[in-house]
């Protein structure tokens, strides 16, 4: 079985501490458990596949598509990812937890409940104004849905699916070099607080 | 792992924003959302009273037409007791009044819209359309969908009452909210009557009795509670009998017929007794059998109707019969979605007349008659979702609407008799399917013979998981019908198309006679 392959040497006249590559006893350890966490996301991927792609047939080939993307990279941790991968692999983790966020949160505009918004549908999968003779609007609001009909609950396995992906991020984070690591935890808190900021003028104005 | 402090508390900033933003967002839409009112709340099964629906009277007849008017209005009722439920009604009348006609003598049923502009909770124009199912209906009396009577408008529905005798329902069919008008209560049974029923030696008058079973929920403040489970349907935690609560009705020691409709949005049933006794099936959906069929169960998928009777004779006195229900696979169940209703049997004195069920009940019944030898052609009806819709061969309403009322799955001259072979290949959704117009016999259900109750002529049939159902029908009218599920979330959704019968003439359009604004005027 290979270890984590890690950057050999630092660039010439680059900041040697700053380009320091993570290192030490652990690191092979650190790399397969953000593999086996990877590989849990996507097996909760899979499993909700299925349904997915009754409601929506896209929604569930991009849910497959996910799933055999993480369990490429669990198995790449797993081997000994190579070091110029780590940062791809940050990138795929942080978007899908970004995906999720705004899908529980604002919706996305791809959902087929939303699809028709840009139609003036009135967000329904039916043409909504296409009732000859017919005053008013006759689709039914559900209280608590209305035009957020698009953002999902949050369940049971999204928790267990996105506690995997934040563990498999903040160990792959702790895999790149210092200086990146530094840049991406920057970009992350400032993703973060922008999320509390924009969270906190929705909720208290 | 190598990350320091501040490492840990950037990430923990960002992990505990994607961990609690979209929890907060699921909570607080519950919180807005309608709160379910409690089981604890429910009442007790078996503590409220049976009562049957008025039956409605014409305001007006002539020499061969029965005139009656309906009004469709808001009421406030005690369904839950303590609560008011803001419910919509025939009449203002949940369940609507029973109609009650003769063969052969047409009916003009002016249904009026006096709804309001708004529902109350769920904010949709309550558009309607009166469909009295299990008539051969010209296509503009038939409640085309899309054929629509908004508030503050009138139409008169013709109704030839031609066919054979049979338990009917009128019920709402307006385009995209069919499922909450008939939740809101615009059901009502029609009892059509002909001389051969009235000549058999069964079941009449007080123990001829309509059970129209739906069922439902409700929210905190006593209104209906509206979840349609990502649109594949809705299910109460409350089992309804004309309204009433599981109720509990008094029966003599005698034969009693009960003619039960499902109506219910997208609850099928499995009945049986508690006693274990059996029930005679005497009729379905387009009347009575050609031979009554005694069962222990059977099950009664929305919009079918059955007529049974039970035999409360060998009974004694104080003994309480229960109608249980045990759940078709693919419904949503509750604590007591598993009983309906009870029968106490009491000692009063009864009428010995008409108390038996003959072995021949209607063996000529012509739908009955047809075998698929007389077919001239066999079509077929995928049933499926299709990217988050209900379709049929792949199409919905929409499709129909955009292709202005013109596309049809099935276009069968006037007279043709043809195989509809109805197949649903998924296994976690059941479809009862209604064809508009026709009567039809089931000839095989995943090619074996139907079930014992199902063997008499029908206009709804169950197709359930991973089923496909055979039927064989003479299409005897003209013009466009629909075809449907009857899972009114699913027909909302838009599990819903049309055929079309061709003849040379006289062929009516379904929007051939709009309906007109108030005030009325008496031009029929």
């Amino acid at each position: 079985m290979s270890t984590t392959a890690l950057p050999s040497s630092s660039s010439p006249g680059t900041d040697t501490a700053a380009d320091a590559v993570s290192t030490g006893p652990g690191l092979a350890a650190q790399a397969r458990a953000a593999g086996a966490l990877s590989c849990i996301a996507a097996l909760v991927h899979l499993a909700v596949a299925p349904e997915h792609f009754a409601e929506w047939a896209p929604a569930g080939v991009f849910l497959i598509v996910v799933a055999a993307g993480q369990l490429w990279l669990a198995q790449a941790l797993w081997r000994g990812l190579s070091a110029r991968l780590v940062p791809a692999a940050v990138l795929l983790t942080a978007g899908l937890v970004g995906l999720y966020v705004a899908s529980r949160t604002i919706g996305l505009p791809v959902h087929p409940d939303t699809a028709g918004q840009g139609l003036g549908l009135g967000g329904s999968h039916h043409g909504g104004s296409q009732v000859p003779g017919g005053h008013g609007n006759g689709m039914p609001i559900v209280p608590g849905s209305g035009a957020e009909a698009a953002v999902e609950t949050v369940g049971t396995l999204d928790l267990v699916c996105v506690v995997a992906e934040l563990g498999a991020l903040a160990l792959l984070v702790g895999m790149l070099p210092v200086r990146q690591r530094r840049s991406v935890g920057n970009l992350l808190l400032a993703v973060g607080l922008c999320g509390w900021v924009v969270w906190g003028l929705v909720r208290f104005t | 792992m190598s990350l320091s402090r501040r490492d840990l508390m950037k990430l923990g900033v960002v992990g505990g924003a994607a961990l609690a933003l979209p929890l907060e967002r699921t909570v607080s839409a519950k919180s807005s959302a309608q709160g379910r009112l409690a089981s604890s709340r429910l009442p007790r099964p078996f503590t409220m009273q049976f009562r049957t629906p008025p039956v409605l009277r014409p305001y007006r007849t002539d020499a061969t037409t029965d005139f009656y008017k309906v009004y469709m209005k808001p009421l406030q009722a005690e369904v839950v007791p303590g609560l008011q439920t803001p419910l919509w009604g025939y009449n203002g009348l949940v369940p609507g009044p029973t109609v009650k006609v003769a063969q052969g003598r047409r009916t003009v049923m002016r249904q009026v819209n006096n709804l309001p502009g708004k529902h109350p909770v769920l904010s949709y124009t309550p558009w309607t359309s009166v469909h009295l199912h299990g008539s051969p209906s010209l296509p503009q009396y038939d409640g085309y969908a899309s054929d629509i009577t908004n508030p503050g408008q009138y139409k008169d529905y013709v109704y030839p009452n031609t066919q054979t005798g049979r338990t009917l329902w009128y019920h709402d069919h307006g385009l995209h909210h069919t499922a909450e008008n008939v939740l809101m209560g615009l059901a009502a049974q029609y009892q059509l009557v002909d001389p051969l029923e009235q000549a058999l030696p069964i079941p009449k008058g007080e123990f001829d009795v309509p059970l129209l079973v739906s069922d439902a929920m409700f929210a905190s403040d006593g209104s209906l509670y509206f979840d349609n489970h990502s649109e594949s349907g809705m299910f109460g935690d409350v089992v309804l009998v004309n309204g009433v609560p599981w109720p509990v009705m008094k029966v003599k020691r005698r034969k009693y017929r009960f003619r039960i409709l499902n109506a219910s949005i997208s609850r099928s049933y499995q009945w049986s007794l508690d006693s274990g006794d059996p029930m005679t099936v005497i009729a379905t959906d387009a009347g009575l059998m050609p031979q009554p069929q005694t069962v222990q169960r059977f099950r009664h998928g929305a919009a079918e109707r059955y007529e049974v009777v039970i035999d409360f004779g060998k009974m004694p006195v104080g003994r309480r019969v229960v109608l249980r229900n045990t759940s078709p696979k693919n419904n949503i169940d509750y604590a007591n979605t598993n009983k309906v209703m009870a029968f106490d049997v009491v000692a009063d004195d009864f009428d010995r007349a008409n108390n038996t069920v003959p072995d021949a009940l209607n063996p000529t019944n012509p739908a009955m008659l047809l075998t698929a030898a007389d077919a001239v052609r066999t079509r077929r009806l995928d049933l499926k979702r299709k990217h988050g819709m209900w379709t049929i061969n792949g199409h919905t309403w929409d499709d129909v609407v955009k292709s202005k009322f013109s596309l049809v799955e099935a276009s069968p001259r006037e007279g043709d008799v043809e195989i509809w072979e109805i197949r649903n290949s998924s296994g976690g959704w059941f479809h009862p399917v209604h064809i508009h117009l026709i009567d039809f016999r089931i000839l095989d259900r995943n090619g074996k013979p139907p079930m014992p109750h199902e063997l008499g002529p029908k206009d709804v049939v169950y197709v359930g998981e991973n089923e496909t159902v055979r039927v064989v029908a003479r299409f005897e009218g003209r013009g466009k019908y629909m075809i449907h599920c009857h899972n009114l979330v699913h027909e909302d959704h838009d599990m819903m198309s049309q055929f079309e019968v061709l003849a040379d003439h006289d062929v009516s359009d379904p929007m051939s006679d709009p309906c007109k604004s108030l005030p009325e005027i008496d031009d029929v």
